[in-house]
């Protein structure tokens, strides 16, 4: 019986090549989308899931914000020892510092200092060294595999010594390489005993938050119970009144990032809007399948029925026919699998994640595949099989051609489906395209072109010898730069009550800044060399703080601001002046957020040199720069980035999203027409007796092409009215997530419809111009 | 009306050509009423063809009201298929998904007849073959005989020069046959030319002349009687 129904079905596929071709690419590329997204969605979802007892992990929040003192792991260890006996901080260095062993000097940007209890919270196993002591004295520092290969090469790195910041540092570990899916990773672990030799009193702040604190739960311990135990730490050591502390799952981290966290985090609306569009891509596919085989079904209504008068039971037939539709999804699945192993390397490429197929857990992946494939055929192989099954026998023997037309509204209905949604697609990729377009051109408030950014180390020399190069413009030095979250400090107003003391982002600047950068002022006056007065008490402030503050005339207004106090322990006036101008806003920050108050001042606290290059090859004047940096600071490293590239690197997310929803839109469009050009065929060979007969009766070329194409267009006009609301609605709803945003131009909607009309049309026509320049005679020859 | 000189039609096929037709001489005055005859095969129905322009020959002469047919473009054939040449069928061939008002009007969509005209045309007409209680029906809903009139109908309402009829009479029992007979001879009378494919000397008797065709050629002789 098997042997019959399987020779039944290769002789069906076998015999309609185009209709076989058509589902087997379909569900292919359907499958080959959706395994892709698949393994994408798999590995951002994987984040930090490696560590053992990962669930068991959670990071420290005070409030929403991730940094906090380094006081709280050492006191809640002290306090609570049978709650927190394993808890570990991270401070991440954040500019590059050089590390140096003999002859080799590099400036690295993965160092984080950290507790020895990093190996017993976290899994990162030790290729070499002891894993209790490895941390365990002041003067030590652990490696990454990479990083011992790129310092040591063949050598034995343990017992060697590294300098950092000065200090000799003995290796006393080599970990493996922290995985890509890590919220945070580092290639350097350096004690945090070391850092108390810089920050002397700062380790006892309560008030110095830059702190990651994480801590791995005993069993049954519940979070809650930690959370209390640190606000009652905090009542007893600190003055301060701290935000009600949270424990986060580790796990949550990646996609649930805290305030001022620690690195790159990811979009879970993007894994849920991509997964959604690679099933919705399947699901097109499916229904290629679904209306291809109800459709062609009618030549197999004799079979059917004879089957039917031989004595077969309605669910042999329903099985016979699921059975081939799963052996067409295993054939799309091998399609797939082809597919896949293709362009996956692209993908992972493209995207920076190391996406692999898991062939290793070999009989996982192989009952994995074959189980989607089992469900993706009875999903889209059902409906088919029961309108088969469900012919009486003898109306399908009589093959009468008025019951070939039936489950016709059931076709075209999923065919304009199958259009709504590549009309809402193209709609959502256009508004994705022209978003990302939007903030890469917007203006800034700031000219980020030709702009070097690079180290202030001895930086009045170094400044005095760029600006006799021709090929500088100018030069200035900040503490930050745009593309940079900038830090909060206390401020306070003449307005203010006396106790109030809000927090304001603060950037210390050289003068010069405001020019290098190409800022406008709006008001009054930028920072100026020659005036003394602007380094000891003037501030500039945006329009944003400006507002904040009230202040319709801002300049000349009264501001203190606040610091850490010499020792480290509160806060105190740092620097007492007056508003000497204000700056027009400038997007500092992600487009996605509205311009926060800032205010500025000058300070020669700085670690970034600006500078901003004439018209001329910029790596030309970069190789002279750097010439010149290695005469005025021998032996530092140096480094630099071009301002736009950062920036553009900023939106690199959205971009991604974009191309990758583009190369999605394709495919299901691609998918669609497939479907469309199958439907068509089988549509125009129903057809081809009336077309005959119409060309006998004087139909012209014309006339027929109208005739079949008029009702593609009516499905096409459908599916634009389903589509067009739907997607300008959820766009808009995605645009809310920019401060600033485009508006969904009506371009857009004619693009999307002539575009599918266009695609729809042109499928179409291969057949029906084939069908209309037939020799009737061909077709009416019935006798 | 149709002068055919030597007319061939042939089919080529690995080196081997297989003649339907062959040397064909054919002269049909207007007004005629011609009965082809002959066993299958012999190429009957291909004459047929191209006496509609719905064929080409492959060689030879074909001269429709004086035009050479052979040289005409495509466009000329076209225009003339459409305003002089009707056409009814063995299998009826109506439109399954038309009403037999539709059916009817169809020829007339095609010829860029007016709305209201093209009302009153088919209304004449239903009229004419007695089938005004049949317009809204669909073809599946009716005998034989009454689609076969329904073809009739439809091949004559853009009242052609030449009507073509290709065994009109097959699918049918005699009772129906004589009924499109009459029909027949009555648009003869009316001055239609007509030319019809059929195996029935009943039917051929209709007609003023019979030409017996056998494996593509003209014979004088009664092909029947030697089987």
């Amino acid at each position: 019986m098997l042997r019959n129904y399987l020779k039944i079905a290769f002789r069906h596929l076998a015999k309609n090549k185009s209709y076989t071709f058509i589902n087997t690419l379909g569900l292919g590329v359907g499958l080959a989308a959706c395994i892709i997204i698949g393994l994408w969605v798999n590995y951002e979802l994987s984040y930090d899931d490696y560590h053992q007892n990962s669930d068991q992990i959670y990071r420290v929040l005070n409030g929403d914000v991730a940094a906090i003192p380094p006081t709280l792991a050492p006191a809640l260890k002290s306090d609570y020892p049978d709650l927190a006996e394993n808890v570990v901080r991270y401070w991440p260095v954040k500019s590059p510092s050089d590390i140096i062993y003999e002859d080799k000097q590099f400036a690295e940007r993965n160092i984080t200092f950290t507790d020895p209890e990093i190996f017993d919270v976290f899994t990162h196993p030790l290729v070499m060294g002891d894993k209790k002591t490895a941390l365990s004295s002041s003067h030590r520092i652990v490696i990454s595999e990479s990083m011992a290969e790129k310092y040591f090469g063949a050598e034995n790195p343990l017992g060697k010594t590294m300098n950092m910041w000065g200090q000799d540092l003995e290796v006393s570990g080599i970990f493996e390489d922290v995985p890509l899916n890590s919220h945070h990773r580092f290639d350097f672990l350096v004690p945090i005993d070391l850092l108390q030799t810089f920050m002397g009193n700062m380790m006892q702040n309560w008030t110095w938050s830059g702190f990651y604190t994480y801590i791995k739960l005993p069993e049954k311990v519940e979070p809650a119970q930690v959370e209390t135990a640190i606000a009652s730490i905090f009542d007893k050591y600190s003055e301060e009144d701290f935000p009600a502390p949270q424990l986060q799952p580790l796990n949550d981290i990646y996609f649930e990032p805290a305030e001022k966290d620690i690195a790159s985090t990811g979009n879970f609306s993007y894994v849920i809007i991509l997964a959604t569009i690679a099933i919705v891509v399947l699901v097109v596919a499916c229904i290629n399948f679904m209306n291809l085989s109800t459709a062609y079904s009618t030549m197999r209504k004799k079979e059917v029925g004879m089957r039917k008068t031989l004595g077969a039971q309605r669910n042999q037939l329903i099985g016979q026919f699921l059975g081939e539709a799963i052996l067409l999804s295993l054939m799309g699945l091998s399609v797939a699998l082809i597919l896949v192993e293709v362009s996956l390397p692209f993908f992972s490429n493209f995207t920076g994640s190391p996406l692999t197929m898991p062939y290793e857990h070999s009989w996982v992946t192989i009952l994995g595949f074959a189980g989607f494939a089992l469900f993706v055929g009875t999903f889209s192989g059902s409906y088919p099989a029961f309108f088969l099954s469900r012919f009486k026998p003898m109306s399908a023997l009589k093959q009468s051609d008025r019951t070939a037309s039936s489950g016709g509204g059931l076709r075209k209905g999923l065919v304009v489906f199958q259009f709504a949604i590549s009309i809402f697609l193209i709609v959502a990729a256009l508004t994705v395209y022209s978003q990302i377009n939007f903030m890469q051109e917007k203006d800034l408030g700031f000219n980020e072109e030709k702009v070097i950014i690079t180290g202030a180390e001895n930086y009045q020399n170094m400044k005095a010898e760029l600006e006799k190069m021709p090929e500088v413009q100018q030069v200035s030095a900040a503490q930050g730069v745009p593309g940079q979250r900038f830090p909060f400090y206390p401020i306070q107003t003449n307005e203010m009550a006396p106790d109030s003391l809000p927090t304001m982002r603060t950037l210390r600047v050289n003068p010069g800044f405001i020019e290098t950068l190409g800022m406008k002022m709006a008001m009054g006056r930028s920072f100026e060399e020659q005036i003394p007065t602007d380094a000891t008490q003037a501030f500039v402030i945006n329009q944003a703080a400006a507002n904040y503050l009230g202040w319709d005339d801002p300049v000349g207004k009264e501001i203190s601001w606040y610091n850490f106090s010499e020792d480290g322990s509160s806060f105190e006036v740092a620097k007492q002046g007056e508003v000497i101008g204000v700056v027009d806003d400038f997007n500092y920050a992600s487009l996605h957020n509205p311009v926060e108050p800032l205010i500025m001042h000058v300070s020669q606290d700085i670690n970034m040199a600006i500078v901003r290059l004439n018209a001329g090859s910029d790596q030309q004047t970069l190789a002279k720069i750097r010439e010149t940096w290695n005469s005025v600071t021998p032996g530092s490293y140096f480094w630099y980035y071009f301002l736009d590239d950062e920036l553009d690197r900023q939106y690199g997310a959205e971009q991604k999203l974009g191309q990758v929803f583009g190369g999605l839109t394709l495919l299901a469009l691609f998918i669609a027409c497939l479907g469309l050009l199958g439907l068509t065929t089988y549509s125009t060979q129903q057809r081809t007796k009336e077309i005959g007969i119409r060309k006998v009766m004087g139909a012209g070329v014309k006339q027929i092409l109208v005739l079949l194409n008029t009702e593609v267009l009516k499905m096409i006009g459908i599916a634009l009215i389903i589509a067009i609301p739907i997607a300008w609605y959820a766009m808009n709803q995605w645009l809310t997530e920019f401060a600033y945003r485009i508006e969904i131009g009506f371009g857009i909607f004619i693009f999307a419809g002539a575009s599918a009309l266009v695609i729809a049309l042109l499928t179409v026509s291969w057949q029906s111009i084939k069908a209309a320049v037939a020799n009737p005679i061909d077709s009416l020859r019935s006798e | 009306m149709i002068q055919l000189r030597n007319i061939d039609k042939y089919i080529d096929k690995r080196f081997q050509r297989t003649f339907i037709l062959k040397g064909i001489d054919l002269d049909i005055e207007e007004g005629e009423f011609v009965t082809i005859m002959g066993p299958s095969g012999a190429g009957k129905s291909t004459l047929l063809n191209i006496l509609g322009f719905l064929d080409d020959a492959s060689e030879g002469e074909y001269k429709f009201l004086g035009e050479p047919v052979h040289n005409l473009s495509e466009k000329k054939k076209s225009d003339y298929h459409k305003s002089h040449i009707g056409f009814v069928f063995q299998a009826y061939h109506l439109i399954d998904e038309l009403t037999v008002y539709e059916n009817i009007e169809m020829p007339l969509l095609y010829r860029k007849v007016k709305s209201k005209q093209r009302k009153a045309m088919v209304a004449d007409i239903l009229d004419r073959f007695n089938i005004v209680a049949k317009k809204d029906l669909f073809p599946p809903q009716l005998s034989g005989g009454q689609q076969q009139v329904v073809g009739v109908a439809r091949a004559i309402i853009g009242s052609p020069k030449l009507l073509l009829a290709d065994e009109p009479t097959g699918n049918l029992h005699s009772e129906q046959s004589e009924q499109i007979m009459e029909m027949f001879k009555k648009l003869n009378d009316e001055g239609v030319t007509i030319i019809q494919v059929t195996h029935s000397e009943k039917m051929a008797a209709y007609g003023n002349r019979i030409i017996n065709l056998k494996d593509g050629a003209v014979v004088k002789e009664n092909p029947y009687e030697e089987e």
